[in-house]
């Protein structure tokens, strides 16, 4: 049923006598993407390069399901700054085959093969012989993906691979992980702080609390037992809803009628600038038309208006005049 | 792409051999270029002396070009690449100075009493300056794996250089004046004076520092994305940068015994081999290092034959005229600095 490929017991991590997590019994498994979440400074970075293999942990154990060495095992995407000159797209990605290479590092066919499907999947094919200084942020963590995809592992860890980028790019590369883990069955660890994303694509969640501890679960579970509240402390954001809380600011209360995304913004619109939507008790009406492909609001049954802007001036207006 | 890159590698061997030739037919005594084409196929030729000068001093020299020029210049490919700093180099990091202190330890040794050695050979010129120039470098890893920082590295790298040159100063105002200028000779720099046996000293430093940076080729290839990078890709970063330091100390340490403390050369190589080959491989990197530099000195040291007269001024002079404006160029071309 579940194919763990890496095993934590008892872990615990740090500095010396600065103690990050402790009694940890993680589990990741093939074909999951567990993204691992928690407020900035709380060691998410220190237990991925300590899963890496890269930092001893102070005690307990990481147990590596396979008998290759561990850098055939598991590879790595972390947010050390990677400058180079001299150096295209492509030899980047190339660099992912160093394991696998005997001492001249000279590429065989395999090897070639294995880096033109990564490039394939992180589509960076129109960037192949670009310059690495010359990509953007966004293109570069792509390479460096593709890199680690290159190194062609089952488990793949990444430290925020998603920071700093814009919102498109940030769901890009989330639903390339996504697709990773279910066409290549590899198990993908991700470490973030945006809340939306991760729930909206994990199928597992590790929480990293204040207790020096981590909680598991899938996204919902999480969701409802308040964990996150505790943890991250929401001002004016409702987890439950997945929306921002907006502070009613007028006494009137708005009647909004219409269907799908229109009704949506335009209920957004009201919210965000203070007035209450509902259906009961509501003083004004708002209906949306949509018939000829040009939408138009109709006020209190008397005034059209034409853009949500318009209503939002008109409710604006006769607040001021009570 | 890949064509275009092996193409232009053609022009380094080219360059090398027209260079080597050029070299050979330009000296204080002018010789007919006819002659000196028919001396080098192994013709004894009219005239005995010039045949003696083709191939007891130009010869020699021309070869000590080649070879220290190739091996000063693997070594700053080696420091660039360790240090990840476009300016790092054998002198910009102190090591020359290192050496000078060594052997300045060995040339005016005399004075303070110890008397090291008697009377200095070449073996014991090459053991100390490798040991000066070996501990110097292994000084400015030790704080370099602290830091984390190359601005800070260039600093101290210049601070031991600094005073290294002091001690050595401290040397020569206690010593006599003999031993102060064959010390002061030895800092100008020279190519020529060499022999056979020496020579062969110099290719079997190359020899052994090349077969290593080959076996680095991998852990060299991946340095730039730094340790944590690199050790999750299976290279062990501690014992490659222990070899990467024996390779690149036995490689200055060498040149800078027998032909003094050469300046820009292992620093501005690696650069102008990047204008032309524009890779970080270093599979193909460090024999394109060997032959351009080699090729450079070749350069040079015509230029400081003075040709048509016969002056020949100090090599440490030409390397730094070439050098310097290689360094501001990158410089200023360069608006971020990585190697």
């Amino acid at each position: 049923m579940n194919n763990p490929v890496l095993i934590t017991r008892k872990l615990k991590i740090g500095y010396g006598e600065h103690i990050l997590f402790e009694e940890l019994d993680l589990k990741l498994e093939k074909g999951k993407l567990v993204c691992f979440m928690g407020p900035n400074g709380i060691g998410k970075s220190s237990l991925i390069r300590t899963l890496a293999g890269l930092q001893k942990p102070l005690s307990g154990k990481i147990e590596i399901q396979s008998s290759d060495e561990i850098h055939k095992h598991l590879s790595v995407v972390l947010t050390d700054r990677v400058v180079g000159s001299n150096m295209t797209t492509r030899e980047l990605v190339a660099t992912g085959r160093l394991p696998y290479l005997n001492w001249a590092a000279q590429l065989h066919d395999a090897d070639k093969a294995i880096i033109d499907d990564a490039v394939e999947k992180m589509r960076l094919a129109s960037l192949l012989d670009k310059d690495i200084n010359e990509l953007s942020d966004g293109q570069l963590q792509m390479t460096m993906i593709a890199r680690a995809l290159a190194q062609d592992t089952p488990v793949m860890l990444m430290d925020e691979p998603t920071a700093h980028l814009d919102l498109n790019n940030r769901l890009e590369i989330m639903n390339i992980l996504l697709k990773l883990t279910r066409l290549m069955n590899k198990a993908v660890l991700v470490s973030t702080h945006e809340l939306d994303l991760a729930l909206q694509t994990a199928d597992e969640i590790w929480l990293a609390g204040g207790n020096k501890n981590i909680l598991t679960g899938i996204p919902e579970d999480l969701v409802l037992s308040g964990v996150f509240d505790e943890i991250f402390r929401f001002k004016g954001f409702d987890l439950r809803t997945g929306k921002v809380q907006h502070e009613i600011r007028h006494s009137i209360i708005i009647k909004v009628a219409g269907e799908g995304h229109d009704l949506l913004w335009t209920k957004n619109a009201l919210e965000r600038n203070g007035f209450a939507v509902a259906d009961e008790h509501a003083s004004h009406t708002v209906k949306i038309r949509n018939s000829t492909g040009k939408m138009q609001w109709l006020v209190d049954d008397t005034v059209l208006l034409n853009s949500i802007k318009e209503v939002l001036d008109h409710f604006a207006e006769s607040v001021k005049s009570l | 792409m890949e064509f275009s890159a092996r193409k232009r590698w053609i022009v380094l061997p080219l360059l090398l051999v027209t260079l080597f030739v050029i070299n050979i037919s330009l000296g204080s005594v002018l010789i007919p270029f006819g002659t000196v084409l028919s001396i080098l196929t192994g013709n004894q030729g009219t005239n005995p002396i010039w045949f003696d000068i083709i191939w007891d001093f130009r010869m020699t020299k021309a070869l000590t070009c080649v070879l220290a020029g190739a091996s000063l210049s693997i070594g700053g490919l080696l420091m660039q690449t360790l240090f990840r700093n476009a300016l790092a180099g054998p002198d910009v990091l102190g090591l020359s100075s290192g050496a000078s202190l060594a052997v300045s330890l060995i040339f005016m040794s005399q004075v303070t009493g110890l008397q090291l050695i008697s009377s200095p050979s070449p073996w014991t010129i090459v053991i100390a300056a490798s040991i000066g120039c070996g501990l110097v470098f292994v000084i400015v890893l030790a704080i370099s794996s602290r830091l984390n920082d190359n601005t800070s590295l260039l600093i101290i790298g210049l601070m031991i250089g600094a005073t290294a040159s002091s001690i050595v100063s401290v040397l020569e105002y206690l010593s006599k004046a003999e031993d102060q200028q064959s010390f002061l000779l030895w800092t100008f720099g020279s190519l020529g004076g060499l022999n056979w046996n020496e020579l062969l000293v110099l290719t079997v430093a190359l020899a052994i520092a090349m077969l290593l940076s080959f076996t680095l080729t991998k852990p060299l290839n991946v340095w730039f994305m730094g340790e944590n990078y690199s050790r999750s890709m299976g290279v062990n970063t501690k014992r490659s940068r222990v070899f990467i330091i024996l390779a690149a100390s036995l490689l200055t340490g060498a040149v800078t015994a027998f032909c003094g403390p050469i300046a820009f050369v292992g620093l501005a190589v690696p650069h102008l081999t990047r204008l032309l080959i524009k890779t970080n491989n270093h599979r193909v990197l460090i024999p394109a290092v060997t032959v351009a530099g080699a090729a450079l000195m070749l350069f040079c040291d015509i230029v400081a034959q003075l040709p048509g007269s016969s002056y020949v001024l100090p090599i440490n002079a030409i390397t730094a005229l070439i050098g310097a404006p290689v360094v501001i160029s990158i410089i200023v071309r360069a608006k971020r600095i990585s190697v």
